[in-house]
């Protein structure tokens, strides 16, 4: 179901790059391709603000769970290094599998959080695509280096990110991986275009 | 086939590698000090120690175990004589008991890490229930073993 | 074997010996009871001495963490004169000995242990050592009146002979067992009135202490269970061939709304239920939710049929002459008991035997069971209890022993029975939601001159209720069954007979006939009706413009011991203190379970926000049998009271919304304040401090909200506010 739904959403995200190059018409070059590039990242931007991605990507001390995003229960802290506080680090619940028995989320990858820096709630998506591209906000990552990013096992979890306690699945981002990952190749190839910001 | 070290001695185990490693220490290792509470993490009775580090472990399936070093609460000291357990009986914390081996574990893996924890650091790292509500006397008990582990 | 007119005798003995005096003690422990390992000898109902001076005292009440399991038996060994360290405990056998006095049936709950079976452990170590000390003053042939008794000793001062406890024990057993022996003065106790380290706290510090979940016998097997997610409904189908076909399985035994499943081990179990699609429908509780069980409420304070509870002058003529009434109306959730550890019970039934190894609060319960599911004599039963994870009023029913023995029965085997937690909170027997209707009018003073409440419930003692007392008592004794009306006080008590004085008085009850499973939950009626009640007072207090505590010590003035708490709490807690922005404090006053308690408690509020930050507490139990174990207790139920203002169990369609600790949240370690406690040692006859610590807690939190932010809190939980607690 996943791979029909990414491929319906590449047809649109193709459609709207095409569309947004035959907008431009005739001045393309430049234009067309800031167009382009700014269209792959509002497909992007529609994962990233997506509640799978962005509870772990806080600017809070504390995760965030949920599609409401309500702050994650039992207290749960970011701790120095966002791997949880001492004591009670993200490992000591969620492995390296989602579990069905629990209902508690996991990945082939010690769960964490996204560095502070890396945060993204309540940006504009102007500064997400700002910080999503500047290396003091992106891990020190150059555009090869985003792209081998989004194979990570904690970033993947997101588009198979199981069920509850309750066994109620969790919804995966709006744009299929594949569909993602293409737009975010088309933004890195398009030189990383950002929208403009809002008035 | 699932091999891991329980409590220090190398153990094989034939259970499902599904199996929430909570119940092959309860059942098949026959050590029933960690406790079932919820099943979904959610408590923190099943507390013990993987390789070191504090884990539910009603939340870790079999396999995820193998080859790693488990820690359950009969393995903490032979003779009660953790600075947790002496901590503990001094402080007179248990009323029912049946969360306090995953208190004493967790606490355990807090003290490891930071032997001489805050208040606020006992409140991010001891997150378990208490029915009875024997929070004040856990976080005095903690205070009295810092740094004594 | 007990023939029946021996067993006659034996219960009206004990029925004397409750009624005041000392009576006639038991010299024998009935037929059922464990032999004595030689060499051990019998001295009464409750203890053996061994040869080497081991002294043994049975236990009637079950442990579950208030710590019963030291303070009784060390009342008796502290009358006997025994070395506690040479002191073992076990839990008594099912036996009309071990009886409560008053009610006829073997049980531990409504914090009665200890004002009821001190006396009792007082009198048979005094009978005891006083038949010890007659064997020795044959022996010697000395005057029993100058021998002396300590740490297990019988000695002689005048010749300096002396004699240990197992010398002396099966002399003194062969000796006329005293028929009014005389108790120690209390300041010659050593050990209790002071705080004892817990017997059974060791072993729960290592995990080597057993609770009925870790149960283990030879051929074992273990069942999980699946019933309909609205309780009571019918399992309408499942695939049985696809759970036999899971490696492990031994049998798949119907239950009632459900299915067990019995196999080698747990997780075999439960994965085999979940391959086993069973599908359910619902059944009594499909119509059932919150917003009907409110609506429904609010219809009866208007029209429902109210039977007088308690009635003192014309309260109801004065409400309607004079001034307008003060009136709000207060709405109490469902609770689960959710004990930590989820029920569970084991059993191994045989063509001649029963036995059980059960975590039980009812041990009468408990055998009545099994006599009507197995038809065997009770000589053939055995309960073995274990320690209790969390009793709480939950273990009080026998429901979980029913469907055991119905598991184990049908395997052919013993079977431990594990509830999954969802099963836990969705079979519970619930605290049953009340709803409280309070008017009264004012004196010039500002004092209540006339007081009308009401209080919509349920029976909050269908399943409790002694069956002993009854004459006929209904079969299954697990079923619920409502008590005579008139008897039937729990869901009123601490509005019926307040601390105060009120004039004109009136409380009444609409019985709610209810499909949800209710029973009582620890502080029973008492909690959810102090929180009206106390909420209320501080309500007029305001009316009147008169500080809550000086208004509280007007209205209790005739009661000294409610004057004594309420004044202790003043002072531990500087009440009137001027306090930082956000902060505010409330107080109430309960009078329970025989005792006294005054609660302060602190709050701030930031937003939505209430955090509490200190607790204070001043509690007269009459006597403080140990000081330590009190202070726990007290301590735990503060946090037991705090939880309450925060969790429910909603329904919708049926089907319980919470069923297990995501939805279902107590407090935890970071929220909770600090507390301090302080016991009044009236003197007065013992009370319990198992449940009287929370009484008092909702309501001095909710008028510590007000004092912060005017808002007043009248329906629970606080999330009706929108507020949470932090």
């Amino acid at each position: 179901m996943t791979g029909r739904y990414s491929v319906v959403m590449l047809a649109g995200a193709s459609a709207l790059l095409a569309a947004a190059v035959a907008a431009r018409g005739g001045a393309a070059g430049q234009d067309g391709i800031h167009a382009r590039s700014v269209a792959a990242f509002a497909v992007m931007d529609r994962v990233l603000t997506s509640p799978r991605c962005q509870n772990c990507h806080t600017l809070t001390q504390f995760p965030r769970q949920g599609d409401d995003r309500h702050p994650h229960r039992l207290n749960m802290m970011r701790g120095i290094d966002g791997h949880g506080a001492t004591g009670m680090a993200c490992t000591t619940c969620h492995g390296r599998a989602n579990n069905a028995a629990s209902g508690v989320p996991g990945a082939d990858e010690d769960w964490h959080l996204a560095p502070l820096s890396m945060g993204w709630e309540g940006l504009s998506p102007a500064l997400r695509c700002a910080h999503l591209k500047d290396p003091a906000h992106n891990g020190g990552r150059d555009g090869a280096a985003i792209i081998a990013h989004l194979d990570t096992n904690l970033v993947a979890w997101a588009w198979r990110p199981g069920s509850d306690a309750h066994g109620r699945p969790r919804t995966p981002p709006p744009v299929g991986y594949a569909a993602f990952k293409d737009a975010a190749a088309t933004w890195v190839a398009t030189g990383a275009a950002c929208p403009a910001a809002a008035r | 086939m699932t091999h891991l070290t329980l409590n220090g001695r190398a153990m094989t185990f034939d259970a499902d590698p599904e199996t929430p490693l909570l119940w092959v220490i309860r059942e098949d290792a026959g050590l029933t000090g960690t406790k079932f509470g919820c099943g979904i993490a959610a408590c923190g009775a099943c507390t013990v120690h993987v390789d070191g580090a504090p884990v539910r472990s009603c939340s870790m399936p079999l396999a995820e175990a193998d080859g790693k070093s488990v820690t359950t609460i009969e393995g903490l000291s032979v003779d009660r004589s953790h600075p947790l357990q002496t901590a503990w009986i001094a402080a007179q914390v248990p009323q029912c008991g049946y969360c306090q081996s995953g208190m004493i574990m967790a606490a355990a893996a807090l003290l490891k890490a930071k032997p001489r924890p805050t208040d606020a650091d006992i409140d991010a790292a001891i997150t378990n229930l208490c029915r009875c509500g024997t929070y004040l006397r856990v976080r005095a008990a903690i205070h009295a073993a810092a740094g004594r582990v | 074997m007990i023939d029946a007119s021996t067993k006659q005798a034996m219960m009206s003995r004990r029925s004397l010996l409750a009624a005041g005096g000392a009576g006639v003690l038991l010299l024998s422990a009935g037929g059922w009871a464990k032999a004595p390992a030689s060499r051990e000898t019998q001295l009464g109902a409750w203890l053996r001495i061994s040869a080497d001076d081991t002294v043994t005292i049975l236990m009637a009440q079950s442990e579950m963490g208030q710590g019963i399991s030291t303070t009784l038996p060390a009342a008796l060994a502290d009358e006997l004169g025994a070395d506690w360290p040479k002191v073992v405990t076990e839990w008594s056998p099912f036996d009309p000995a071990f009886r409560h006095p008053q009610y006829g049936w073997m049980f531990t709950g409504n914090s009665e242990s200890s004002s009821t079976f001190y006396p009792i452990m007082r009198t048979m170590g005094a009978a005891a050592r006083e038949m010890l000390v007659a064997a020795a003053a044959v022996q010697w042939k000395a005057d029993a009146a100058r021998l002396v008794v300590a740490k297990g000793v019988v000695s002689d001062p005048m010749s300096g002979k002396s004699a240990r406890f197992g010398e002396l024990a099966e002399a003194a057993a062969k000796l006329p067992v005293p028929s009014a022996p005389k108790l120690k003065p209390d300041n010659e106790l050593t050990l209790i009135g002071r705080a004892q380290p817990r017997r059974d706290i060791p072993a729960k510090t290592d995990g080597s202490a057993i609770f009925g979940i870790d149960v283990t016998v030879p051929g074992m097997a273990v069942a999980a269970i699946r019933r309909a997610p609205s309780p009571r409904g019918k399992l309408e189908r499942y695939d049985e061939k696809a759970i036999l076909a899971r490696r492990g399985v031994l049998a798949v035994v119907e239950i009632p709304s459900g299915l067990a499943v019995v196999a080698d081990r747990y997780w075999t179990a439960k994965r085999a239920l979940d391959e086993g699609q069973l599908v359910f429908s619902a059944g009594p509780m499909a119509e059932y939710s919150t917003a009907r069980q409110r609506a429904d409420h609010a219809a009866r304070l208007k029209s429902g049929e109210f039977m007088t509870k308690k009635k003192a002058g014309d309260a109801p003529a004065r409400l309607t002459s004079g001034k307008t009434p003060i009136e709000a109306v207060y709405e109490i959730p469902v609770q689960a008991h959710a004990t930590m550890e989820p029920m569970n019970c084991s059993a191994h039934v045989t063509a001649d035997r029963c036995e059980l190894w059960v975590p039980t609060q009812g041990v009468d319960i408990t055998q009545a069971v099994a006599r009507q599911m197995t038809g065997l004599r009770d000589d053939q039963i055995v309960i073995n209890r274990t320690l209790i994870g969390g009793g709480f009023g939950r273990r009080l029913l026998a429901d979980f022993v029913r469907i055991a023995i119905l598991v184990a029965k049908a395997a052919g085997r013993p079977v431990k029975t594990i509830w999954s937690r969802e099963e836990d909170v969705t079979y519970d027997a619930f605290r049953p939601p009340m709803t409280h209707a309070i008017r009264a009018t004012l004196g010039d003073d500002g004092l209540p001159a006339a007081m009308a409440h009401r209080v919509v419930s349920p029976s909050h003692m269908l399943y409790i209720f002694p069956r002993t007392k009854m004459g006929n008592p209904p079969a299954p004794w697990d079923a619920p069954i409502a008590p005579p009306r008139a008897y039937d006080a729990m869901a009123v008590e601490g509005v019926a007979e307040p601390p105060y004085e009120i004039a004109d008085y009136l409380v009444e009850q609409n019985f709610v006939e209810t499909p949800l499973t209710v029973s009582v939950w620890r502080t029973t009626g008492h909690g959810p009706n102090n929180f009206a009640l106390e909420s209320f007072v501080d309500e007029l207090a305001h009316s009147a413009k008169q500080d809550p505590l000086a208004y509280r010590l007007a209205i209790a003035k005739s009661d000294a011991r409610a004057v004594a708490v309420l004044k202790e709490v003043a002072a531990m807690s500087g009440w009137g203190a001027k306090l930082p922005p956000g902060h505010g404090r409330g107080l109430a006053l309960a009078k329970a379970f025989n005792g006294y308690c005054a609660q302060v408690v602190e709050v701030r509020v930031a937003d939505r926000d209430v955090r509490a930050v200190k607790v204070w507490t001043a509690l007269d139990c009459g006597r403080t049998l140990d000081p330590g174990i009190a202070a726990a207790n007290t301590e735990g139920g503060i946090v037991w009271g705090l939880s309450a203002l925060r969790t429910e169990v909603a329904f919708e369609n049926g089907m319980p919304v919470q069923t297990n600790f995501d939805g279902f949240e107590p407090l935890h370690l970071w929220e909770t304040p600090q507390i301090e406690t302080r016991f009044v040692e009236s003197g007065a006859k013992i009370g319990g401090t198992g449940e009287l610590g929370p009484v008092p807690t909702q309501a001095a939190f909710a008028n510590a909200v007000f004092a912060a932010t005017g808002e007043r809190i009248r329906a629970l939980p606080l999330g009706r506010h929108g507020l949470r607690l932090i």
